[in-house]
């Protein structure tokens, strides 16, 4: 190794400084590396050099023009000179050129006070122009899509979006069009943006144009104090900024994190906070009082509860169950944990509240079998009924930065991904087959070949009609090619709850065996938290039975729920951005949360609530009980479901954007959500006489749903696709828990009033 | 006795000063009956301008509010719409508030101003019963009229 | 877009290692059966090639012998560049404009021509140049237009 550092090894002079970087470096990495400023724009360090902006330009001795510094490799010798005469000649010519056409909007500008433009002019630039003719003139602001502002007057034409969209998200979400002056980047006809990454852009905009329209004119840099914290959407826990202006988030920013989100960030958490701060948070105790649910004190509520377990225990063991944990901290999930376990004594607590009971998420731990920079450096990815875009975004890009190095990329699934065009292999078929496919995966070349392999094995998969199967040949894929399978299962802190043992204990039921437990009476109290049980378990019915069939059912909920709604007592929480402590992401990984706001009225950490509950019942708790349990392991073969199958089947899917409890009080991500729909294969849709945005209900043996149907060959004939997460369409109520498919009849609805022209 | 001599002339001499300005009119005047004018430049209380057509000069940039020294200033900006365009381009200053108990009158915000918006004008008397009253809000810093202020609504920034 | 029209595009991807090379000649497949490329179009080249519509879009506005909007069965350049307007192309454009009835970038109400000024058209030696959609006219004179629109119908 020693011997070969000279060789791989340059050293040169940046103004008059002796510098020795690796070979292959550019000058302005090397400058960088050595402290010496060279002012960029086009230039960022997750994409390769452009050379666009010209912002660059050094002297280089020996050479005659100048030269772009980002573009340039650093060689053995080379004497660079980034404060010249030419070289300040040059950024101020660059500058003014820059600023002919940008506007000088600044104090309406909402990049005003952190614009790289308005520093380098500062700093660089001429302090005047010789130019005096009209600026050009566009209408402003361009809108697209509901979070995208697009001000054509102040781009500089960088390209630093268009390149994100082509090199890192891999949606091309935004280009160039038309040419020379006239140029200028934005979609076609304006239409609204479809990327789930678009954040980015906004934040990677060295000026003006891209502006985002949920923070738009809301506050100055210097109004803003920003809080390290962690996303808690989809599990990734990726690093964020949440920039607080008196006492509410005004923004999420990606924080720099090499490890998990690198610097970037998907749009459901760059606009997922506005829920905090909704107007409809819970703020005192409520307890149920001639049927309907009053405001009550602390102590009144906690008294109850407190009776009614004292209650539950004097008439034997385990007669209370606790479900929830997505949305409690890792502190709280251990607080919770211990109650239930050492307090109250009860075997019967899980988080996994969506699973149901004969696929195959409740027979292994959930979460990544490596480290995220592990998988990030793998040579094959299969996705088995993952739809990673939708559901785990940030780690797509890991994905998509490791197929630009070679690495293949294989699906199997029952709709065609939006990623599908950098997939080598695309294998589909219903959702009712795929475990056949998964087993010919084995003999295809692409994986065979493959020397780290990675299998991520999703939802859809597990919880269909034939998750175990589908899980054994995952398995046995995988040990064939020597690979890893990755349960991508779980969201927001199920890692945590898992971990820190919001499990089923010694003799203790899963999460579907308690609710059919309940339904039959075995239960005195339901403690729900950090969970909406009413609208998560995947069978409506298995809740509805379980609800009337116990006596108590206590909630910590921030807003009033489906769940809550049908509480005796709730108790009103704090969310994650308001609570100091700990989630564990998909891969293990402890990250901090960081209390950024205050909670309205009188809402209390989970925690507290636990402790507080658990000092009435004789026991003074402190936090230094959090006991780790490592999670199960194991796979286990099941009966794979049998019998006919229907002509036309429903599956419920994952979306990134929903109208769910948190992200339907979010700007922005409430018009990204759009209606609730269904997507229905155009030979299905010819048969049934559906047309593309009517109306149709869909109906099952247990019930049906009106939502629009869109005409589409992202799905598979003979399978309706429709989306769980949207409030007031209660999928979960189409279908009860049966290893076979469900089978649906899909019906055009005729508009009320007849078609009109 | 030379000393008692030069003490007797010092003591006349100062009593002649005393004389002097004795039938001279007073420089002080019976505030609050009587007023005095103030130096064109004085800085006196702010006020927000409007163009001379009644538009609104402020658009919620909060340069002031980053430059002033006392930290007095609160600015909350909202956009413009078609129909109701409160100032010129985009923004406008949705809430505007000046803490005349921190303000220090140094007149940075005026100097800050982009769009010339903010002006201090003539208007010492700024004394309160309560320190409710002496936060400044945009009603009561907008100017009524193009020129209440007595600055020019035809300016240019 | 007709079958016979996807399929020459496909044809066209299969001579090259990336889809993407294929992009400018399966647009002229698609200028030349639809006349111009609307939204649809270009969404249907999308499609064949597997590329996205941003892509394709921003490729077709690059260039400016693709057109977004309609234009007439005809489409007539005039080059404007040094060379033709030193031998005259402003009095050549401007009979062009009577005798058309319309204005640079406008198509006859008819439907017949659409009239354009074109940079450079290569024919230096020639000036003035015209460009009728494939035809190159070289050294139009004024007089000459009549005559000369009169052999496209």
């Amino acid at each position: 190794m020693a011997a070969e550092a000279p060789r791989t090894a340059v050293t040169l002079m940046i103004d008059g400084r002796g510098i020795t970087v690796p070979k292959g470096t550019t000058v302005y990495q090397a400058a960088r590396s050595a402290g010496v400023d060279i002012p960029i724009f086009c230039y960022h360090d997750r994409m390769p050099p452009l050379g666009a902006c010209r912002m660059c330009l050094v002297e280089v001795q020996k050479m005659s023009k100048l030269q772009t510094a980002c573009t340039l490799e650093a060689s053995e010798g080379m004497v660079v000179s980034t404060t010249s005469p030419a070289v300040r000649a040059a950024q101020e010519s660059m500058l003014e050129l820059l600023l002919i056409n940008h506007p000088l909007d600044c104090p309406i500008c909402d990049k005003g006070g952190e614009c790289p433009l308005q520093d380098q002019a500062f700093r660089y630039g001429p302090g005047r122009s010789r130019f005096i003719e009209a600026k050009r003139d566009h209408a402003k602001p361009l809108s697209l899509g509901p979070v995208l502002a697009l001000d054509r007057e102040r781009c500089i034409l960088c390209w630093r979006c268009v390149r994100f969209g082509e090199i890192i998200a891999g949606d091309d979400a935004l280009k160039g069009f038309e040419r020379g002056f006239a140029s200028e980047v934005g979609t076609p006809r304006a239409l609204p943006v479809e990327s789930k990454f678009i954040g980015n852009t906004i934040a990677i905009c060295p000026v003006g144009a891209l502006t985002s329209r949920t923070y738009r004119f809301r506050a100055r840099p210097w109004d803003i104090d920003p809080v390290a914290s962690t996303c808690t959407y989809c599990g990734v826990g990726c690093s964020v900024w949440l920039d607080v202006r008196g006492g509410e988030i005004l923004r999420t920013r990606a924080r720099e994190e090499p490890e998990v989100n690198d610097a970037w960030l998907c749009d459901l958490g760059f606009f997922g906070h506005g829920y905090v701060a909704a107007g409809d948070r819970l703020t005192t105790p409520l307890v149920r009082r001639e049927g309907r649910l009053q405001e009550a004190s602390w102590d009144e509520a906690l008294d109850l509860v407190a009776e009614r377990l004292r209650a539950s225990a004097e008439r034997g063991p385990g007669r209370v169950a606790f479900l929830g944990g997505r949305r409690l901290s890792n502190e709280d999930a251990s607080a919770a944990a211990g109650f239930f376990r050492d307090v109250v004594g009860t075997p019967h607590l899980d988080h996994r509240v969506d699973a149901p009971p004969d696929g195959a998420s409740l027979g292994v731990s959930w979460g990544l079998r490596s480290s995220l920079e592990d998988l990030g450096r793998g040579d094959v990815f299969v996705l088995v009924g993952c739809d990673i875009t939708e559901e785990y975004p940030v780690l797509w890009l890991r994905i998509k930065a490791a197929i630009d190095r070679g690495a293949s990329l294989v699906i199997v699934h029952a709709k065609r991904l939006e990623i599908r065009r950098h997939a080598r292999r695309e294998l589909l078929d219903r959702h009712d087959r795929l475990a056949p496919l998964v087993a010919a995966l084995a003999a295809d070349e692409t994986v065979a070949s493959g020397e780290r392999v990675h299998v991520l094995l999703g939802r859809l998969a597990m919880d269909g009609p034939d998750g175990p199967n589908l899980l054994r040949s995952a398995d046995s894929l995988v040990r064939r090619v020597n690979g890893t399978l990755h349960i991508a299962r779980g969201r927001g802190n199920d890692f945590g709850a898992q971990r820190f043992g919001l499990l089923p204990g010694e003799g203790g039921m899963a999460a579907p065996g308690i609710l059919q437990g309940a339904a039959a009476g075995a239960f005195d109290l339901l403690y729900v938290a950090g969970s909406d049980p009413a609208t998560a378990v995947t069978d409506g019915a298995a809740w509805e039975s379980a609800r009337s069939g116990v006596g108590f059912l206590v909630v910590h909920e921030a807003f009033l729920s489906e769940t809550a709604q049908a509480a005796d007592v709730v108790l009103p929480a704090l969310v994650l951005p308001e609570k100091d402590g700990t989630v564990t992401n998909l891969e293990g990984r402890t990250l901090a949360l960081r209390a950024a706001v205050k909670g309205p009225g009188q809402a209390r950490a989970d925690r507290e609530i636990f402790d507080l509950l658990a000092a009435r019942m004789g026991v003074v708790r402190g936090h230094d009980t959090a006991t780790r349990i490592e999670p199960v392991a194991r796979i286990e073969p099941a009966a794979a479901g049998a019998g006919a199958s229907p002509s036309l089947i429903v599956v419920v899917a994952d979306r990134l954007f929903t109208q769910g409890s948190m992200a339907g009080r979010c700007r922005g991500l409430i018009e990204l959500a759009g209606t609730a729909h269904c997507l229905i294969h155009p030979a299905d849709a010819a048969r049934a006489g559906v047309t593309d945005l009517g109306l149709v209900e869909m109906v099952t043996e247990h019930a049906s749903v009106v939502v629009q149907a869109r005409v589409s060959d992202v799905t598979l004939p003979g399978q309706v696709l429709v989306h769980r997460g949207y409030d007031g369409v209660p999928v979960h109520a189409l279908a009860r828990w049966s290893p076979a498919p469900a089978g649906v009849e899909v019906r055009p609805v005729a508009p009320p009033g007849g078609e009109t022209p | 006795m030379p000393g008692l001599l030069k003490q007797s002339i010092a003591l006349l001499r100062g009593f002649l000063i005393t004389g002097r300005y004795l039938f001279r009119p007073p420089v002080t005047v019976l505030y609050p009956e009587v007023k005095t004018r103030v130096a064109p430049r004085f800085k006196g209380r702010h006020w927000l301008t409007r163009y001379a057509d009644g538009v609104e000069r402020c658009v919620g940039c909060e340069l002031c509010v980053i430059v002033c020294p006392s930290q007095a200033i609160y600015v909350r900006a909202a956009e413009n719409t078609p129909e109701r365009q409160v100032s010129k381009g985009e923004r406008h200053a949705d809430q505007f508030q000046i803490n005349m108990l921190r303000c220090i009158f140094c007149g940075f915000c005026e100097e800050a101003c982009p769009t010339g918006s903010i002006v201090m004008g003539q208007d010492y008397e700024l004394a309160g019963y309560s320190r409710a009253s002496l936060i400044y809000t945009k009603p009561m810093l907008t100017e009524p009229y193009p020129g209440a202020s007595g600055r020019d609504p035809g300016r240019e920034v | 877009m007709t079958e016979a029209a996807r399929e020459e595009i496909r044809r066209l991807a299969g001579l090259y290692e990336h889809r993407q090379s294929a992009l400018i000649p399966a647009l002229f497949v698609a200028q030349q059966e639809a006349g111009y490329l609307s939204p649809a179009v270009l969404e249907s080249v999308a499609e064949v090639l597997e590329l996205p519509v941003t892509e394709v879009t921003s490729v077709a506005s690059f260039y400016g012998l693709f057109y977004l909007e309609p234009v007439g069965r005809h489409m007539v350049h005039v080059c404007t560049n040094l060379s033709c307007m030193l031998n005259g192309c402003q009095r050549l454009l401007s009979r062009m404009q009577e005798v058309m009835g319309i204005q640079p970038g406008e198509t006859t109400p008819d439907g017949r021509f659409s009239l354009r000024a074109a940079e450079c058209l290569g024919a230096c030696e020639e000036a003035p140049a015209v460009l009728v959609d494939e035809d190159r006219w070289a050294a139009v004179s004024p007089e000459g237009v009549e005559p000369m629109l009169e052999r496209y119908r």
